[in-house]
Formats: C-alpha cells, sequence, structure tokens
C-alpha cells in the first residue's frame, strides 16, 4: 500500500473503532439497544459522566462527518477524477444517507422497533464504512487504478502517492472490506451480548433514581412559568408521578411582607399529565408546584435556574387522588396566574425553593444500573 | 450507572489510574500513526496536512475516553 491507502485504511479504522466504542458505551447506558434514547443516566461519577458526553460528541460528529464527506467529495473530488466518476461519487455520497433512513424506517416498520434499535447500530457501524469505502474506490483512492490522478492535485502529494511499492495496491481495499466487517461483527455481538454485563443491574424493586431539571420562564413582573422536566436517569410510571409543594398567596393589602411573616401559602400536589405541557391555575382546592411569591421590589427580574440531579425518594404506599399521565420525560409545566391586585410587586421565583418531589413506587419495569 | 469496577476487588483508584495511562498511551500512539501517514502523503501540503491532523486529533479525544470507558467497565 502507498501513502495513500495507509491513511485511508488509518482513516476508516479509526472511524470503526470510535463507532463501535460508542455503540458499546451506548448500550452500558441503557440507550441500546432496547433502551429508551431519550431516558439519560445520573451522572454521580466521573467515568459516567465521561462516557456521556464522549457519546454525545460522538453523535454530534458522526452528522457532521457525513456533511464534511459530501463537501469532500464535491470539492476534492473533481480534481481526481474524470466527469463520469465524479458524479457517480456525487450520487452515491448525496443518496447513501436518504437510503439508508429509509432502510430503516422500512426495519423499524417490518421488525419493530427493538430490532430496528439493533439494525441502526448495524448500520451506523457498517454503513458510513461501506459508503467510504465505495467512495475512495469510486474516486480512485484505493486500489490499483491511479489513471485519474496523473496531472492533476498537489504534485506532491501524487510523488508520495506513487511512492509505494505497488505489490499491494489492491489490498487496500480488502483491508478497508476486513476493518468494516470486524467493526459490525464486535458491535452486534457486544451490543447484543455482552455489553449489558459491563454495568451493574440494579434490584428492580429497589430505589428508582432521576434527576429532574427545573427552568423558570418569566412571562412578566408578576407571574411565569415553572418547568420541571424529567431531565435523566429511570423511567418512572406515570401513575407514580406527581409535583408536590406550595404555592403562595401574596397578601393583597400591602405591598410589603408582614413583619416577623413571609407570604402565606399553601401545599398541595399536582399530577403529572399525559400531555407535554400541563398548566395548572392556583386554587383553593388544586394547588400547583411549589412555588413561593417573595415580595421584592419592583422590577426585580425574575431569574433562570437549573437544578442539579435529585434523587427519587422512595415510594409511598398512598396515592394522591388525580394522579393523572404522564409519559416517562414528559416535562411538566405548572403556570402561575399574577395575583388578583396589581399592586402587589410580588415576583414569583420558584426556583428559589423549588423542590420537584416525587413520589415513585418501585419500578415496575426493569431498570438499568443508575445511581 | 454503576461499573462492575466499582464493586469489584481492585480500587476504584487503582482502575482509573491504569485506565487513564492506557487511554493516553493509545491516544498518543494514534495520533502519532497518523501524524506520520498524513506527513508521508501531504509532504508539502501544510493545509491538508493540518487539516487531517485536525481530524485524527478530534477522532482520537473521542476514542481515548471510549476505551477507556470500555476498559474500566471491563476491569474486575
Amino acid at each position: 500500500m502507498n501513502a495513500r491507502d495507509r491513511l485511508a485504511v488509518y482513516l476508516v479504522g479509526q472511524f470503526v473503532a470510535v463507532t463501535v466504542l460508542a455503540t458499546l458505551v451506548g448500550a452500558m447506558l441503557g440507550r441500546f439497544p432496547f433502551g429508551g434514547p431519550l431516558t439519560r443516566p445520573v451522572a454521580t461519577t466521573i467515568p459516567t459522566w465521561l462516557a456521556m458526553r464522549t457519546l454525545e460528541a460522538v453523535g454530534v460528529l458522526v452528522l457532521l462527518g457525513y456533511v464534511g464527506a459530501i463537501a469532500a467529495v464535491l470539492l476534492g473530488g473533481r480534481s481526481l477524477v474524470g466527469r463520469a466518476r465524479y458524479r457517480s461519487a456525487v450520487a452515491i455520497t448525496t443518496l447513501s444517507l436518504p437510503c439508508l433512513v429509509l432502510l430503516l424506517v422500512a426495519g423499524w416498520v417490518v421488525v419493530g422497533a427493538r430490532l430496528g434499535q439493533l439494525l441502526a447500530v448495524t448500520a451506523l457501524v457498517g454503513g458510513v464504512g461501506l459508503l467510504a469505502l465505495v467512495v475512495a474506490v469510486t474516486l480512485g483512492l484505493l486500489g490499483g487504478d491511479r489513471s485519474g490522478d496523473a496531472g492533476v492535485g498537489d504534485r506532491s502529494d501524487d510523488r508520495s502517492a506513487g511512492s509505494g511499492d505497488g505489490s499491494g495496491r489492491d489490498t487496500a481495499p480488502l483491508v478497508v472490506a476486513a476493518l468494516v466487517c470486524l467493526g459490525v461483527l464486535v458491535g452486534v455481538v457486544g451490543v447484543a451480548g455482552g455489553a449489558d454485563a459491563l454495568v451493574e443491574e440494579r434490584d428492580r424493586f429497589g430505589v428508582p433514581q432521576a434527576a429532574f431539571e427545573t427552568t423558570y420562564e418569566p412571562v412578566n413582573e408578576t407571574h411565569g412559568v415553572l418547568t420541571v422536566r424529567h431531565d435523566g436517569g429511570d423511567a418512572i410510571p406515570r401513575t407514580e408521578l406527581y409535583v408536590r409543594g406550595r404555592a403562595s398567596r401574596p397578601s393583597t393589602a400591602s405591598t410589603r411582607p408582614r413583619r416577623g411573616r413571609g407570604p402565606e401559602t399553601r401545599a398541595g400536589r399536582t399530577p403529572v399529565r399525559g400531555s407535554d405541557r400541563t398548566t395548572r391555575r392556583p386554587s383553593a382546592s388544586v394547588p400547583t408546584a411549589r412555588s413561593t411569591s417573595s415580595t421584592s421590589a419592583p422590577g426585580t427580574t425574575p431569574r433562570r435556574r437549573r437544578s442539579t440531579p435529585t434523587t427519587v425518594r422512595p415510594a409511598r404506599t398512598e396515592r394522591p387522588p388525580g394522579i393523572g399521565q404522564s409519559t416517562n420525560s414528559t416535562p411538566v409545566t405548572s403556570k402561575q396566574t399574577p395575583p388578583s391586585t396589581p399592586s402587589v410587586t410580588a415576583t414569583v421565583q420558584p426556583w428559589a425553593v423549588a423542590i420537584s418531589r416525587t413520589m415513585a413506587r418501585p419500578n415496575p419495569v426493569p431498570s438499568r444500573s443508575v445511581v | 450507572m454503576l461499573f462492575a469496577t466499582d464493586c469489584g476487588p481492585v480500587s476504584c483508584a487503582v482502575a482509573r489510574a491504569l485506565v487513564s495511562a492506557v487511554a493516553l498511551g493509545v491516544f498518543a500512539a494514534s495520533e502519532f500513526v497518523g501524524y506520520r501517514f498524513a506527513s508521508d502523503l501531504f509532504p508539502d501540503n501544510p493545509f491538508k496536512r493540518r487539516g487531517t491532523l485536525a481530524y485524527l486529533t478530534v477522532m482520537n479525544c473521542l476514542l481515548a475516553p471510549l476505551l477507556g470507558v470500555v476498559l474500566y467497565a471491563l476491569f474486575p
């Protein structure tokens, strides 16, 4: 192999290695092949945090790599080969992703979601590598056909590319194909058979762990929207999830808080509903998520805050009435209405004392190790 | 997520140190090999050489931690 072939084999091998390792780590994190892609584990240790962030970066890079491959073929392919080969390479590169998506959707429909995810892993590991191989062979970057390289391109590149011994010119595509097949084999075997054993399975009847994210979006000076979102961790049955807290009701008589006591509050629970957003108006009978109206100077701008991962407490036997249907990763929104009197200069700052307390029974669904 | 290493006979500190050393070694070796290949292919073209090296470095920055995580999970 000459210098160009060696670099091509190296790049393909590196890409396959990254993809296979990312697939295995994704399987360990519970995303592949049978996990919920939207459910993230709670990062409590450095390796877990590293795995999550690296996996996200790999996902972004794969998408950017596809766009970069199209750009590279469009910009650099013409200088390497003739017009017919150039058009073929552009067509292959451009149509590869839509065809892959169609195949995945068709496989998803035919074999179901679970096997569809496994097919997605296989296509991710092998499809991109095979695409690179086909495009490289079409452009004449691999193998013995160098007719397209003559007289074009960088002279130094051509000189170095032709400096090989010439005895193994046809071995590069074979090596690339072997790497792709090996990557597919390791990925499929690892995901289907072994990656689950690399993490500890928690007791299925143990305490579920989850993380919640709270964001506050001010509507005006007097009210806003508090969103509590299941940001990661175990899936929680919708029937076991609700938000409990206190909703304050500032005094309507004065703009200042009474000496020695804060704003009036009332406690209660809000069921989590099945829709993406649940809007609740505070009333005497139906309290909202915990949000306290702290009396402040006029014009105070509510801040936003992102909460840290919250551990789901052990289950309680009681279930509040009216628990609705909630999806496991449904954002829950509690909307505070403005005070009845405009003279009250109260700013709702639910984030200040917001505690999304979730009562969850042991997850009936076998869950992965999340702490 | 709890890796099996957390409950194994080898302490986490030792396992992390060994895995980090291996990951750094793989990163260095992959960088060296990639730099050599890119330099052989583009000896007089710094733009192509640096672009290839940038891509290689980004991929190695993903390869090393992924390998470390998998090895850490495999650690007894």
